[in-house]
């Protein structure tokens, strides 16, 4: 199905989505929309990646993003004193310091890219790359997949605990206050991060 | 082992937009009739047919309404990547001996990302008309959709491992002796859990409840709420197909053609969840994501754990 | 039975003052009707009951947020619902044959209620990244959590016609994510008329109807509303011997939707256990109605299902003592989800099981 023409083709279009998509991260004033357009740069990434007959990271690559970048617009929307996200707001910090960073940035790997002498050895077809990739993933890498994974999941499963209405320190609808620091002393205030004198502005200090 | 005959893109099409078109069609009669019954209404076989065409009809007269600065564009996209989600689903799906769309090698991980990415399409429905109870509705079938990826991760892994790859022709294949409904019993009630999520109706219709009028739907209105209804249909019938591939052995089966076999087994698939999306009271997102860490998820690693073992 | 109308039922958005609002359920029982769960999915509006004088506005603006082609068509008290199922299909087919013409304008004018103000080149307005207030409204600031955490608060206020709340009242609510940090219950006040027996058995079956369509049993909340439509047909002894093992049956299915599971557990409140006991209560309390009736004929059939039920023993909520204290209910729906809070909100029957106090002066 694939003949070399329509793979480059394909190379091509992908590469131009993802880095327009990536410029138009930048450019948009929307949360979320920046969000999703890092996501559509990283799906072509992963459409690259499976041209490169390397599927089953491509497609593993996709759903991981997705549900990263998912989970990204989740917190930027509760986080960023933003109405729902649907306010225009400046996105950027130090632009032109960023922006110079980022053209020299793309210009050394563009020339890396060009002046380097890479490899020319076309894989045979997509069969047995999944077995290679679980005998390296069970072999010689096992200690530090097993030790990520662990890792992963106990993040997760923290996670959800801290998000159940059980919360962290006693049910939401009683108050969810933290014990005392002193046995019988008064519990601990949650303000020593946040402004008292509500309603102020808040710490808006985490853009990230 | 059958070899997979890749189709020509143009057939590819329409065979994927045939299946989907006439499957969602069937969903929405089953569904007026099932609910027709519950609700001891007596509808003849002629007022079920033409129920959802005439509802079809209704709100492609309807103006659509906007909200104030909602995001339109990520409006409109989020059925279209949905419906599109679903006919990437199905066309890794062996829909007869040797047809498949693109039976790739590593077929049942396109399937399980198609699920993955229609999470975007969940978040941008409840997102985009800047209402806060379609927010709040968005937000917690997230919560929800993030718990039950993962139980259909392990459980389709578990099918693949008899079957020594992961491509669905192959995991058909591999059921010639003995379906994985039987080999592996526990899988079967997973998934159909996970395809609720994925369609959000039923006991997880955490997206466009009632309880929060409407959900991430009540500000839909017209063409769009057609679309948005219409890719659920979809999504239930692609996501059925998948089940049947992988649990019920595909288009295995005596005496009638593999496709009949493969179109029998979707809809008895589709019927129970049709079923099931009219009979279940709504489980909260809470309740959902509690039972999901604490019961699904230990007897998914049980499933898997099996399955390994048998195959070592 | 009726003509079914050639398109299909027609979907309908009810506004009900407080009235008449129990009463409106028996709509979900019509299958010339599909009761739409959001104004924007109907094409009739139908307003039953006197409302209060300030659910005008409300009332405009939920008839804008109808689709072009739309009716409205009021329900007075005292008609029948034949004449206003009837009326609300004749203006749907009126609707159908001139689309344009007959579709009713907008009241209220459509209009920015907040003009844009913006000044950057990016549509932000004022200075620093806060983007000062682009359209009129403030930025969003971030509120304690619990945990430590702080997150954007947003107040909003739900009703008085939202469909998963009773007809006439208000929640004003501060949300952050979909959590209340502060909710306020607001209601013009309702007495239940103190008849028994048929009468209550009918206010419990348009309750079931109403909080089977909430947890989403739509299908059981119409065969729910047909069973208070045949009570209304008439009360004599064989229709409430029917009702009632009609009724018996419905529960029966309920069981096997899993919705004890999901009720069990959710809505606590002080003293009152949680939704599930106060659903098996008000379902025991309905069917203690429709029997107790039966078993005093010759009584006089205005007061005398009350007697029975209390000649039981057994607290029975849709005869009720205390009505709601709508304060402490707002009170103990901090720290809940939203959908909890209807939940329990719709587990209380107010305005169908129990009357509602009139609402004082608001404090702020």
């Amino acid at each position: 199905m694939s003949s070399g023409a329509a793979a480059d083709v394909a190379f091509v279009a992908f590469a131009l989505v993802a880095v327009a998509a990536g410029y138009r991260v930048f450019r948009t004033d929307s949360m979320v929309r920046a969000t999703f357009l890092l996501l559509a740069s990283f799906l072509a990434v992963g459409a690259i990646l499976v041209l490169l007959a390397a599927e089953y990271l491509g497609t593993a690559l996709l759903f991981m993003m997705t549900v990263e970048m998912v989970v990204m617009a989740l917190f930027m929307v509760m986080f960023m004193m933003n109405p729902a996200g649907l306010n225009p707001m400046a996105m950027v910090h130090q632009p032109r310091l960023a922006a110079g960073a980022g053209v020299a940035a793309g210009v050394a790997l563009a020339g890396v890219a060009v002046v380097a002498d890479f490899p020319d050895a076309p894989v045979a077809g997509s069969a047995g790359a999944v077995a290679a990739l679980g005998a390296e993933l069970l072999g010689p890498s096992m200690l530090v997949f097993e030790s990520a994974g662990i890792t992963l999941l106990a993040t997760m499963v923290c996670a959800v605990v801290l998000s159940a209405s059980r919360g962290r320190y006693g049910p939401t609808h009683d108050g969810s206050v933290a014990p005392p620091l002193d046995p019988g002393g008064d519990h601990r205030p949650t303000d020593d991060l946040v402004e008292p004198g509500g309603g102020g502005h808040g710490h808006h200090g985490s853009h990230s | 082992m059958t070899a997979a005959r890749q189709l020509h893109p143009v057939p590819a099409v329409a065979l994927v937009g045939a299946v989907l078109g006439i499957g969602s069609y069937l969903v929405a009669v089953t569904r007026a009739g099932v609910t027709a019954r519950v609700a001891g209404q007596r509808l003849g076989l002629a007022a079920i047919t033409v129920a959802p065409l005439r509802r079809a009809r209704r709100l492609l007269g309807q103006q659509v309404t906007t909200t104030e600065r909602p995001d339109s564009a990520t409006w409109v996209l989020a059925p279209a990547a949905y419906a599109g989600l679903a006919a990437l689903a199905l066309s890794v799906v062996p829909l007869g001996p040797g047809t498949a769309v693109a039976d790739v090698d590593t077929g049942i991980v396109v399937f399980g990302a198609a699920e993955v990415l229609a999470v975007v399409a969940f978040y941008l429905h409840g997102w985009s008309p800047n209402s806060p109870l379609a927010l709040a509705a968005g937000y917690r079938h997230v919560a929800a959709a993030l718990s039950y990826a993962l139980l259909s991760m392990f459980v389709l892994i578990a099918a693949a491992l008899p079957a020594q790859s992961l491509g669905i022709g192959a995991i058909v294949d591999s059921q010639a002796g003995l379906w994985n409904v039987l080999r592996q019993p526990l899988g079967l009630p997973l998934l159909l859990v996970v395809a609720l999520g994925v369609t959000a109706s039923g006991p997880l219709d955490l997206l466009d409840g009632t309880d929060l009028a409407g959900g991430g739907g009540a500000e839909d209105s017209g063409v769009q709420r057609l679309a948005w209804e219409g890719a659920r249909a979809v999504m239930l019938v692609a996501f059925a197909a998948g089940a049947a591939a992988v649990f019920l052995g595909g288009w295995h089966g005596p005496l009638l053609p593999g496709w009949a076999w493969m179109a029998l087994k979707t809809a008895a698939v589709a019927g129970l969840l049709v079923v099931v999306q009219v009979q279940g009271a709504r489980v909260s997102a809470e309740r959902f994501v509690a039972v999901s860490w604490t019961v699904l998820l230990p007897l998914a690693f049980l499933d898997l754990l099996a399955a390994g073992v048998v195959a070592l | 039975m009726a003509v079914r109308p050639t398109a299909g039922p027609v979907p309908v958005s009810v506004a009900a003052g407080p009235e008449a609002w129990a009463s409106s359920q028996e709509l979900r029982a019509r299958p010339e009707l599909e009761v739409a769960t959001s104004p924007r999915h109907a094409t009739v509006l139908v307003v039953a009951g006197p409302l209060p004088d300030g659910d005008r506005e409300a009332l405009d603006r939920t008839h804008d947020q109808l689709p072009h082609p739309r009716a409205s068509v009021a329900w007075d008290p005292g008609t029948a619902v034949g004449e206003v199922v009837a009326a609300v299909v004749a203006a749907d087919a009126e609707l159908r044959r001139r689309p344009g013409e007959a579709s009713e304008p907008d009241r209220l004018p459509d209009v920015d209620p907040n003009p844009w103000r913006g000044q950057g080149p990016h549509g932000q307005g004022g200075e620093g990244m806060m983007g000062g207030t682009p359209y009129g409204r403030a930025m969003a600031m971030t509120d304690e959590d619990r945990d430590g955490l702080a997150l954007d608060a947003l107040t909003v206020t739900l009703g008085p016609f939202l469909d998963p709340l009773p007809g006439g009242l208000r929640l004003e609510a501060t949300l952050q994510g979909d959590v209340l940090t502060a909710a306020a219950l607001r209601h013009p006040g309702l007495a239940i008329p103190a008849a028994g027996g048929a009468a209550a058995a009918r206010r419990g079956l348009q309750w079931l109807a109403h909080a089977l369509h909430v947890h989403g049993l739509g299908g059981h909340a119409a065969r729910a509303a047909a069973l208070a439509a045949e009570l209304g047909r008439g009360a004599d002894g064989a229709t409430r011997a029917s009702v009632e093992a009609s009724l018996a049956r419905l529960c029966r299915r309920l069981g096997r939707t899993g919705l004890w599971w999901t009720l069990a557990g959710q809505g606590e409140l002080e003293g009152q256990g949680d939704a599930r006991r106060r659903w098996e209560e008000a379902l025991d309390g309905i069917a203690a109605h429709l029997s107790g009736q039966r078993a005093g004929r010759g009584a006089d059939p205005g007061g005398g299902g009350g007697g029975a039920g209390r000649e039981t023993g057994r607290v029975d909520p849709v005869d009720p003592v205390d009505p709601v204290d709508l304060e402490a209910l707002g009170a103990a729906l901090v720290g809940r989800t939203l959908d909890e809070a209807v939940v329990t909100i719709t587990s209380l029957g107010l305005g169908t099981l129990r009357p509602v106090p009139a609402a004082r002066e608001a404090r702020r």
